[in-house]
């Protein structure tokens, strides 16, 4: 076992909640009480991030932690772990470039609208602005998707 | 060609490989962080790749995930991106420029795999697993 990993007692939560497990920092650890198992992940991860902050967490120690890239994992119970149980774990996607096929198709229908636009408030270069943030991936909406 | 990751070692040797699901993307992987977390006190980065020609960059996602998984782990870690001609190298640089390229190399180039295992040598004992 790691320096920094803490054995806690297994408590199994009510019915409907669960226990949250966390990583951060190169530590793991459980937030000790119980929480709803269909909390948002928003929700949880502010949980998580007053509990560090409070030093709450065995195993884990107090800091500033940021959890917006992290994503949350939910394991509800089975025959050989009767209690449901939630990660917030980092999240561990790459790539996601705009494909040329994707691009292309949202030049064609920009191309078809261009005589009838539905956004007759926004200039060029606010359009030209948003359609490049798309591709960069700086946004995720797509910019014709509203057509 | 489908974009591919693989989690090394700080000797740079492979430890977990993750197909993904189309030419421009790796999913997120509950598999691939179990590798990770297991071998934390060995892993030395993860390298991925960018289905084109010539040098290349992260993406918005890529750098989202480097920050995700350091910040999981406790320590920094080397991200390099292969590209059907080149290999560039990204690590945290410092608070003002974020991430960024420390080497690329065009593996054409007869002395490609030196400069790598230089580069690789460098940046682990920069890193000092730390």
């Amino acid at each position: 076992m790691a320096d920094n990993e803490v054995l806690v007692p297994v408590v199994e939560p009510p019915e409907g909640m669960a226990k949250l497990t966390i990583t951060f920092n190169g530590q793991q650890g459980d937030l000790p009480d119980p929480v709803s198992y269909d909390s948002t992940d928003g929700d949880l991860k502010q949980m998580a991030t007053e509990a560090i902050r409070d030093g709450y967490i065995p195993g884990i120690d107090a800091a500033e932690a940021d959890f917006a890239d992290f994503v949350v994992d939910r394991f509800p119970a089975r025959d050989d772990v009767p209690f449901n149980r939630l990660s917030l774990r980092p999240k561990t996607p790459f790539g996601d470039i705009r494909s040329e096929e994707e691009i292309q198709d949202v030049i064609a229908r920009a191309a078809e609208r261009s005589q009838n636009t539905k956004w007759p408030g926004m200039t060029y270069e606010e359009g030209v602005e948003q359609a490049l943030l798309w591709v960069i991936e700086e946004i995720d909406d797509n910019p014709m998707q509203d057509d | 060609m489908i974009e591919t990751a693989v989690v090394f070692t700080r000797n740079g040797h492979p430890l977990f490989w993750l197909p993904g699901s189309s030419a421009g993307a790796v999913p997120d992987s509950r598999a691939l962080w179990d590798n990770m977390w297991e071998n934390r006190g060995i892993v030395g980065g993860v390298a991925h790749t960018h289905p084109w020609d010539g040098t290349t960059g992260p993406s918005h996602e890529d750098l989202t995930t480097f920050k995700a998984i350091e910040a999981g782990l406790g320590t920094r870690l080397i991200w390099p991106i292969a590209t059907m001609t080149h290999v560039v190298y990204i690590t945290y640089l410092d608070a003002v420029r974020g991430y960024g390229e420390v080497m690329h190399v065009d593996f054409r180039d007869e002395d490609h795999w030196f400069n790598v295992i230089k580069t690789l040598r460098l940046l682990s004992q920069n890193n000092g697993g730390k």
